[in-house]
């Protein structure tokens, strides 16, 4: 199998696993904050990964976005170069 | 394969995978820092990628700015292992004659140390010009690579990646340099340690009628009728000696040698450095190889000249003549007062290796203008063999045992040593780069060290 094809395959598969982690976070997050028990630091807990989750998906589905930002910025970089300086 | 194209793919999976580390519903801080670093590295193999091209730039323009000069680099390691290999052969055949003359015992321990050092020499300079092959030739195939096994997810590779860039990088830019660095070193001693300060360097320059800068030719020194020296002059008409190949630091007498016109004249040292500009006053060039040979009586009035084709302006009392010499292959057109000249027969003439054809055309007395164009195709080196003046000071003392070891250990310096040096200045530049780019290779560094 080509390795690039390889590699696609890979990411294709981590991103749907990520996607159902997100998921997976999200709903133990909620279930966690929203249990009737009077810890704060466990409410705290099941906050943090609803949080966490939230912005990894939200990075997840801006992934697209960042790189073509990173192509279009570094690309843009290569300006001509200025010419030596002449020794005197 | 395309390597950018596999090294942005391995960024993007360390990206995701890296958010899936982030988003996974566990009380553990550490798996979530890892998932942090996945992506941080993701995004900055990602930038290396796409600053493929940038490298490669800023790798031509920094070389450009400190001179590199792949081709430059190559004729001085031509020219150093040719030195070496004829010094070997030397000592090769010295040790012959004494072991056909049962003198062996006399000078074998110290023939076979300085063979020893020679070859040593030897196998450094070639082992350099291997290096300096595969980066030559490969460097942007190296960096490709380099940025791929940076962008390996979870560093497991990319110490390694940012070492091979770095490495590459650097030695692109630094190697063609050695032979400026150990001219730098060695200049404050020069030749003088084996030579006693005999031999000196010398620039020189050839001009034609019309001061242009001319070439091929052969030079050869000679005093008291003994050849000094032979050295060829190069196609664009200079001829830079240095102190290793040596030019006599005295008056002696200079023969300059064209096809078949020979020229001499008595040279007069006035400097620490020869600076010669030789003047022949009866050719002009028209390309390398390419010149018109004219008439003692006929004065130049004006002339014109472009890339291969020379008019001029001449006045002649008396019939005369003058000759064209072209390589064989090569198509003239010759116009007197704009009227084409039918060309007769040409004589053929070859000269270290030049085959040149010389055509001779006669001009009646009075004004005439002359236009001569040459297409050619390829210009032939000069294949003459040389006699650097150091060979000839070296036959001088050939059986001087202490001259041996000090040339065989001198050229081990310069040769071994210094490229050594400046080797492992430039690898450690590498490894700072290395640091920079985002890890050093310990191992890496460490065997490359043990290698040298």
């Amino acid at each position: 199998m080509d390795l690039i094809e390889f590699v696609k395959g890979l990411i294709t598969t981590v991103v749907i696993i990520a996607w159902f982690i997100f998921l997976l976070a999200w709903v133990v997050g909620w279930l966690i904050k929203g249990l009737p028990i009077p810890f704060l630091r466990l409410k705290r807990f099941g906050g943090k990964l609803i949080e966490d989750a939230v912005w990894a998906a939200f990075w997840l589905a801006m992934g697209t976005t960042v790189f073509a930002i990173i192509a279009y910025i570094v690309s843009s970089v290569q300006l001509p170069m200025p010419q030596p300086p002449q020794m005197p | 394969m395309d390597f950018l194209t596999l090294a942005f793919y391995l960024s993007v999976l360390s990206y995701c995978l890296g958010l899936a580390l982030k988003a996974l519903p566990i009380p553990f801080i550490a798996v979530k820092k890892l998932g942090r670093m996945l992506v941080n590295e993701g995004i900055f193999s990602c930038v290396l990628t796409f600053s493929y091209k940038l490298i490669i730039q800023l790798m031509n323009y920094f070389g450009g700015i400190l001179g590199t000069d792949w081709g430059f680099y190559s004729l001085w390691l031509a020219e150093k292992t040719s030195i070496l290999l004829t010094l070997f052969a030397v000592l090769k055949g010295i040790g012959l004659l004494l072991s056909k003359i049962r003198l062996s015992f006399l000078v074998q321990g110290f023939l076979s140390q300085v063979v020893s050092l020679v070859s040593t020499s030897l196998t450094t300079l070639v082992a350099t010009s291997i290096i300096s092959s595969i980066i030559c030739a490969g460097a942007s195939l190296l960096i490709g690579l380099g940025i791929v096994l940076h962008a390996v997810p979870f560093k497991l590779t990319r110490n390694i990646g940012a070492t091979m860039i770095a490495v590459v990088v650097v030695f692109s830019i630094g190697l063609p340099l050695m032979p400026h660095f150990i001219d730098l070193v060695t200049s404050t001693v020069g030749y003088t340690l084996i030579t006693n300060g005999d031999s000196c360097s010398a620039n020189i320059k050839l001009v034609d009628a019309l001061n242009y800068e001319f070439g091929q030719a052969v030079i050869e020194g000679y005093s008291n009728g003994e050849l000094l020296y032979r050295y060829s002059i190069d196609t664009k008409g200079s001829l830079k000696v240095n102190t290793y190949n040596g030019f006599p630091c005295y008056d002696h007498e200079i023969v300059l040698q064209i096809a078949d016109l020979t020229y001499s004249s008595i040279i007069q040292r006035n400097q620490e450095t020869w600076n010669i500009t030789l003047h022949i006053p009866d050719v002009i060039g028209i390309a390398p190889n390419r010149f018109i040979l004219i008439g003692s009586d006929m004065n130049i009035n004006y002339f014109s000249k472009s890339e291969n084709k020379v008019i001029i302006g001449v006045s002649n009392s008396i019939q005369s003549e003058f000759k064209v010499y072209v390589e064989n292959r090569d198509v003239v057109a010759v116009l007197i007062d704009d009227v084409p000249v039918e060309s007769h027969e040409p004589e053929a003439l070859d000269w270290h290796g030049i085959s040149y054809f010389i055509y001779t055309y006669t001009l009646q007395p009075g004004d005439h203008t002359i236009s001569v164009e040459v297409n050619y195709q390829s210009t032939t080196p000069l294949d003459v063999d040389l006699y650097p003046y150091a060979l000839k000071l070296f036959n001088v003392d050939l059986m001087s045992a202490e001259n041996l070891i000090m040339i065989g250990t001198y050229a081990f310096i310069e040769l071994t040593v210094l490229p050594l040096i400046y080797l492992t200045i430039l690898f450690a530049i590498s490894l700072n780069l290395a640091r920079l780019l985002g890890g050093v290779s310990l191992s890496l560094a460490k065997l490359t060290v043990n290698l040298y």
